[in-house]
């Protein structure tokens, strides 16, 4: 297991976003993490990250806990993200967004950041990634003036610059079109031929169940389900907490418990 | 009065105003380095200008010290209360940062207004000029090595803006939370950010003492440290060339425009809105000012 969770809870004084989840993730697999909305999948991810302390269980990655660790030492560890609100670094432009990863030595000693530059074979290494994002015209414009498909496509390169054991993607889907969605698709099922381990937040079902080895269901802050896509989607678990319970006969009061 | 009386009394003139905006590009590039490159904005910059300043009088008239172990040490410890009060205050952000700091400038100013060991109200005076091998520097050399110590706080500058700390710096502000998530200790490099600029205003602080002799608690006070802000985001924050086009036009106006010496403060105040309303990135810069209060005021005006 390269990710395992043990039990995590994450509670926001009486709201209990995410309540005991149990999950493991194998090298080389990519998990979706679906669930309708404020299901805690975005809690989960980012307690994942460290950018909070679960309140009660353990994570441990590679073999090591990161439970409790800040989100700089995670990243440290070989976990890249995205943000489902894009986060690029704007005021900087496309190359220097792929730079900033790449000095995640020095960031460690920052007296030693002081004295060391990036070079050509840093600067190399980030065309190579924006190239692959589909990004290589774009590299000496300012982030802020890419579109949101663009932007989306600059973290993942972000992220790969981090030389990740695992990637997870907060809802890359969410606002694209069609067609974005569509290469977005591809370059994913690109990554997969290269066995990096992935995490993926995903609304769209039909992209979840094209993508993903296995999913997670959450809701209520609870795993539902969890199985290969074709077993989540005839789920009748999961089909309750899409859609709602079907033919409801009972009173609507009770139906709001 | 003969001719050369009339030459050299010009030329002291010359001299001092130079010595002047050397020093206010000295404090404009500091601030750069905290509110420009790392974006957290700082409204107490005065107070460590005033701690470097103290430091070398002190050191040179009390303890004897020579002015060139005096220059290096008034960094050190403007440097080190930098840390000290980095690490209690970069907790907070934007708006509460600048308050913060600003609180902190009062703070250090009174603390030298009311210790006696700091002069207290009288100030400290005779304070020596640099002497290098039997050779006393008058204003001419002085300037020379003012020239010196700004040209190398560019050269730093954009050697830093060039270094994986440069990088750090500005995808913190941008983004502290995709800093973090690309493991960038954000607040390590806040807090570095902080010591580099609260010392390199120390050292400017030291040149200040040195040139005009005589230091009283009164000239570090809030005031300047608007000064230096207006300065620094009249002329663009986040690059070198902005902190010097704001120190030398800013600088420079009060000497050509002698009728508004007197309102300095109110123009310099108004400057800094007006700017952040129409300019936010000033005449060369590349980033706003972090604090919201400003910000929200153009908001309000088109809703």
């Amino acid at each position: 297991m390269l990710l395992e969770l043990r039990g995590v809870k994450k509670h926001f004084g009486g709201l209990k976003a995410v309540d005991g989840v149990d999950a493991g993730l194998a090298e080389g697999e990519i998990l979706g993490l679906v669930g309708p909305n404020g299901a805690g999948k975005t809690t989960l991810f980012n307690t994942i990250c460290g950018v909070y302390r679960p309140t009660a269980g353990e994570i441990y990655f590679a073999g090591r806990k990161i439970s409790g660790l800040p989100p700089s030492t995670v990243a440290g560890l070989g976990i890249g993200r995205t943000f489902q609100i894009s986060r690029v670094f704007k005021q900087m432009t496309v190359l220097e967004n792929v730079l900033v990863p790449q000095g995640l030595l020095f960031y460690n000693q920052p007296w030693r950041s002081l004295w060391h530059r990036p070079g050509l074979a840093e600067a190399e290494k980030a065309r190579r990634l924006l190239q692959r994002v589909g990004l290589a015209e774009k590299v000496g414009l300012t982030a802020a003036q890419l579109s949101l498909a663009e932007q989306r496509r600059l973290e993942i390169a972000r992220a790969l610059a981090l030389k990740p054991k695992l990637l997870m993607l907060d809802e890359p889907c969410a606002g694209l079109s069609q067609e974005e969605i569509r290469a977005f698709v591809a370059l994913v099922k690109e990554l997969r031929q290269e066995r990096l381990t992935m995490v993926l937040i995903e609304h769209n079902m039909a992209v979840a169940a094209e993508l993903c080895d296995r999913i997670v269901v959450l809701s209520y802050g609870k795993k539902i389900a969890e199985g290969r896509p074709e077993e989540i989607q005839r789920d009748p678990a999961v089909i309750q907490a899409y859609l709602g319970e079907e033919e409801v006969e009972r009173p609507v009061r009770a139906s709001i418990r | 009065m003969p001719e050369r009386v009339v030459a050299e009394v010009s030329l002291y003139y010359y001299l001092v105003v130079g010595i002047t905006l050397g020093l206010y590009s000295l404090l404009s590039l500091s601030l750069n380095i905290i509110t420009g490159y790392a974006g957290q904005p700082t409204l107490g910059h005065a107070a460590f200008f005033g701690i470097g300043a103290y430091t070398s009088a002190l050191l040179t008239t009390r303890a004897g010290l020579n002015f060139w172990l005096a220059l290096p040490l008034s960094f050190l410890t403007a440097a080190l209360v930098g840390w000290v009060v980095g690490l209690a205050s970069l907790r907070v952000k934007e708006d509460f940062l600048a308050i913060t700091t600003m609180g902190i400038n009062f703070v250090v100013v009174s603390f030298f207004l009311y210790s006696p060991y700091f002069g207290g109200a009288l100030g400290l005076g005779n304070i020596p000029a640099p002497a290098l091998f039997g050779f006393n520097f008058d204003k001419t050399a002085y300037f020379g090595l003012v020239a010196v110590v700004t040209i190398t706080v560019v050269l730093f500058s954009r050697f830093l803006e060039k270094t994986w700390m440069g990088l750090a710096f500005r995808a913190l502000r941008d983004d502290e939370e995709a800093a973090l998530a690309n493991g960038i200790k954000v607040q390590a490099f806040k807090l570095w950010a902080f010591v580099l600029g609260t010392g390199l205003a120390g050292l400017a602080g030291s040149l200040y003492a040195h040139h005009i002799t005589f230091i009283s608690a009164g000239d570090f006070g809030f005031p300047l440290s608007i000064t230096v802000l207006a300065m620094a985001v009249f002329g663009g924050l986040g690059t070198v060339e902005g902190a010097l086009a704001g120190a030398l036009i800013l600088g420079l106006a009060p000497e050509v425009f002698r009728f508004l010496a007197d309102y300095r403060m109110l123009v310099y105040g108004g400057l800094l809105v007006v700017m952040m309303l129409f300019k936010p990135s000033g005449l060369l810069g590349r980033t706003e000012l972090k604090i919201n209060l400003f910000r929200r005021l153009p908001a309000r005006r088109r809703g």
